[in-house]
């Protein structure tokens, strides 16, 4: 049986979800202190108002679908930024057309 | 209402002796072992035929699982309980009231990581190592 903690018990904290044994479980739900959730959840440390897990992570998940999630919450530092090519005709840089007239 | 017929492996777990026991989270494998050490006594009158008799009793439990830090019972409690020579006293079986399980007192003596691959689930293992009786008992 899977139960989640509705109330500090021990060292379980509210929203969190354990699986036990049917006894010991039943005991905790009819004290109050904890309630019976459904068999496939996954057993973690949950906050109180967080929604419960449902699916164990596949060993072929898309990792690289997370990281396009994260990678689109960070804002772009501007001192990492590439600058833009500057168009040969208007390259001002005189060492570089020094360096080039040696070649 | 006890589990009839054969027991199917996703239901067959360990669990921590505790007030719940606490199923291990997203546990993949569980192993629990049992074996008796024998001693030789053959001597010169054993008619060529080895003889020997049951000696030390011992018995171990490995599980290994998908790691999660976010686990109610996981790795990082098995870590803290390896780091600290804790006795981790553990329970296997269905948790159903009526069926059979074993329990006992280990310490754990093994404990791994193993990320393998790219597009897998990490996992952690550990092997525990019992000390004294190994005890068959009833959920009730």
């Amino acid at each position: 049986m899977k139960i989640r903690f509705k109330q500090a018990y021990g060292k379980f904290q509210p929203g969190w979800v354990i699986g036990t044994d049917d006894a010991g479980g039943q005991a905790l739900i009819d004290i109050g202190v904890a309630e019976q959730v459904p068999e496939h959840t996954r057993l973690l440390k949950y906050a109180v108002d967080q929604a419960l897990s449902f699916e164990c992570v596949s060993p072929n998940a898309k990792p690289d679908a997370v990281y396009s999630k994260d990678a689109a919450q960070v804002e772009p530092d501007p001192a990492q930024q590439i600058p833009p090519e500057i168009p040969e005709s208007q390259n001002n840089d005189f060492t570089k057309f020094k360096s080039r007239k040696h070649i | 209402m006890a589990t009839t017929g054969t027991i199917i492996a996703k239901n067959f777990a360990l669990y921590k002796v505790g007030t719940p026991n606490v199923k291990i989270t997203c546990q993949i494998d569980v192993e629990i072992t049992m074996e008796t050490a024998t001693f030789d006594i053959t001597c010169k009158d054993s008619a060529s035929w080895a003889e020997s008799r049951n000696g030390t009793k011992s018995w171990s439990a490995t599980v290994n699982a998908f790691l999660a830090h976010d686990a109610t019972e996981g790795f990082s409690e098995f870590f803290a309980a390896w780091v600290a020579d804790t006795a981790y006293d553990i329970v296997v079986g269905t948790g159903v009231t009526g069926d059979k399980y074993l329990t006992g007192t280990t310490y754990i003596t093994n404990l791994s990581q193993n990320s393998s691959g790219n597009d897998a689930g990490v996992q952690w293992s550990a092997t525990l190592k019992g000390t004294s009786t190994l005890s068959e008992a009833t959920f009730v």
